[in-house]
């Protein structure tokens, strides 16, 4: 998994009223983490993986990718394609939120949310796809295999 | 090619025009290779490349393979980008609104 990935990505970018320490409690602090995004596991080590699970949705697997206090949180994000794309591969994206102390004594913060290209298994037969996704047995794991 | 993502797919523009015209219309390759100053098998070799992307499909009658544009293939390209440009900000005012809360 690449950190820095070409194609489609969010970028937010704003100032937040409190400074990088802070921010970056309430973004690597599992309960706080939890309170504005969503609920987890996080664990501040490079190398941990996590889970988000966000409320009546498929759960969103993570990996820590690098940590820097005060300036730097980067993760994997890898989610299950929306059901109406049953024959995208589940997305394989990267979150890094790079923290900046602005002159105000808050902290400038950027978001960058890269790596958002759908990608699309070999396409399958369309009888094989419709029955797929008829029964929901296949997997996009065995999807990938059969590519 | 395992898989191509069609944001790769499309990044070529001869192979991008050949999806723009099968939006249009179905054809056979060599239909194609009349429309394109390029050689058929350069035609066909994009065509795989689109449908390993899922953005087009064949349809065989007689000895003749048509080409055309699948609508699932790009309908959720715009999906995951759609997405996470309203997700972050209301996250991100939620956080702001956390922040003011916690003890520095």
């Amino acid at each position: 998994m690449n950190e820095e990935q070409q194609g489609p990505s969010v970028i937010v970018e704003c100032q937040l009223d409190a400074p990088p320490e802070q921010v970056f409690r309430a973004l690597t602090e599992p309960a706080l983490l939890a309170s504005w995004l969503m609920p987890n596991d996080f664990e501040a080590e490079v190398g941990a993986t996590f889970t988000f699970r966000p409320e009546g949705e498929p759960p969103i697997h993570c990996e820590v990718l690098a940590l820097e206090p005060g300036r730097l949180v980067r993760y994997s994000w890898r989610e299950s394609p929306p059901r109406e794309a049953p024959h995208l591969l589940p997305l394989d994206a990267v979150v890094t939120f790079e923290l900046t102390p602005a002159v105000s004594g808050g902290t400038h913060l950027r978001l960058v949310h890269s790596g958002l290209a759908p990608r699309v298994g070999r396409v399958l037969p369309f009888s094989a796809r419709a029955s797929a996704s008829a029964t929901g047995a296949l997997t996009y794991g065995s999807l990938r295999c059969a590519a | 090619m395992p898989e191509m993502d069609v944001f790769r797919a499309l990044a070529d523009p001869t192979r991008r025009a050949v999806f723009e015209r099968l939006a249009h219309e179905e054809l056979t390759v060599s239909a194609l290779g009349a429309l394109f100053p390029i050689s058929q098998p350069a035609i066909s070799q994009h065509l795989a490349a689109l449908r390993d992307a899922g953005l087009v499909t064949t349809r065989r009658e007689g000895r003749n393979a048509y080409y055309r544009v699948d609508p699932r293939g790009l309908a959720p390209m715009v999906d995951w980008v759609d997405r996470y440009r309203a997700f972050w900000p209301a996250k991100l005012d939620k956080l702001k609104h956390v922040l003011k809360g916690m003890k520095p």
